[in-house]
């Protein structure tokens, strides 16, 4: 009997360590790169059981990478976790794929409640920096910068609402991504995600 | 001493094997609850799409929903036989397929750019049909279409709503 005990409670053990080792982000993150603050999955290997039940747990019916490229930020440009109890400014500039856009999630992994339902902002609907076309040094610019800002409270421009949570998520999302991209993984310009 | 070194090896394996096996059947787990509620909800049958559109922080039933998209969503059932999928392609936006298994591998998409025409047709199967287009790896699995909606206005709503109400799923018989 007591043999028997013990082994459902390792059992429980093992389910547990492996549920708590997903859960952790410095943990979990062997087989992703870096790209300052985001993390992308350079390949989505489907023979790695641990890496299936990652993305199952954090991103369900996730695409191969080949269709799609999803950087992730749960810390800020420091290392520090972001979190609504600050304030965070993103400058970025257009990235190289059909289709890219930034939503923010909250502690449980969904979109944070807010008035204007904002969850996040792509290539049409944020506002990009005012370009001077007759400035003869911006004219080498192909499409204007922008400042996101996360926030429980409303900014002017581009404001993604953070709500109360004590883990932000901020997933990049790049659709049908440039081919320069894939070999450029860790170096390609990302927002810098910084505390204000 | 030699008994209690037995069972303690016991044990040390039996939590190695469950820490082991809960990487690989999670995804089956998760896979399965999201199956189970999403059938609870009437008029919802396997081999049938179903809508979700602009997902919003009301939508809790897959994690990280990404809020451009409105989808087209069904869980096929391939033991009665091979099945036909259709509907209809938008011409001027993202749009695609995905069809997964139940450990949640995604092992085919293919987006608007990729089909010749602004219809497709594919027939899934897991056995042996000569037509086939698309070989299943399970009998049973989950379709996911992407519809995607860059300004979420209504007009462009109602357009991927058209779009995504034209998606068929019919019994195939194949031609031996």
């Amino acid at each position: 009997m007591k043999l028997f005990i013990g082994i459902v409670l390792c059992m429980i053990l093992g389910g547990g360590i492996a549920i708590n080792e997903l859960r952790s982000t410095s943990k979990s993150v062997d087989f992703m790169e870096w790209n300052g603050p985001w993390r992308v999955n350079p390949t989505m290997d489907l023979k790695n059981n641990k890496q299936r039940a990652l993305i199952a747990l954090v991103g369900l019916f996730a695409l191969r990478e080949s269709e799609v490229l999803y950087y992730t930020a749960t810390v800020d440009s420091n290392g520090d976790k972001l979190s609504s109890e600050h304030n965070y400014k993103l400058v970025g500039s257009v990235p190289e794929a059909r289709y890219w856009s930034y939503t923010i999630y909250g502690t449980d992994d969904f979109l944070i409640p807010n008035p204007d339902k904002t969850y996040g902002f792509n290539s049409s609907t944020i506002a990009y920096e005012p370009i001077d076309s007759l400035n003869p040094e911006m004219s080498h610019l192909k499409a204007g910068t922008y400042e996101l800002y996360i926030s429980k409270n409303r900014q002017e421009k581009n404001w993604l609402p953070s709500g109360d949570n004590d883990q932000l998520s901020i997933t990049l999302r790049m659709y049908n991504p440039a081919p320069e991209v894939y070999k450029n993984l860790t170096s390609i310009p990302l927002p810098e995600i910084i505390r204000i | 001493m030699n008994k209690k070194l037995f069972i303690f090896s016991i044990l040390v394996l039996v939590t190695y094997a469950s820490y082991k096996a809960t990487f690989y059947l999670l995804p089956n787990f998760i896979y399965h609850r999201f199956y189970t509620k999403s059938l609870e909800v009437p008029d919802r049958e396997e081999n049938k799409f179903f809508m979700l559109l602009s997902p919003d922080e009301n939508a809790r039933a897959v994690v990280k929903p990404n809020p451009d998209f409105s989808y087209g969503v069904a869980f096929y059932n391939l033991e009665q036989g091979a099945l036909r999928i259709s509907g209809s392609i938008p011409d001027s936006t993202y749009w695609s397929i995905a069809f997964y298994s139940p450990n949640t591998i995604n092992y085919f998409v293919k987006n608007d750019q990729e089909f010749d025409s602004n219809t497709f047709e594919i027939i899934l199967d897991d056995e042996n049909c000569q037509q086939s287009t698309l070989p299943s790896p399970t009998k049973k699995g989950f379709i996911l279409v992407r519809y995607l909606c860059k300004n979420q206005s209504p007009s462009e709503i109602e357009i991927a709503s058209k779009h995504l109400n034209s998606l068929q799923i019919e019994a195939y018989s194949c031609i031996e």
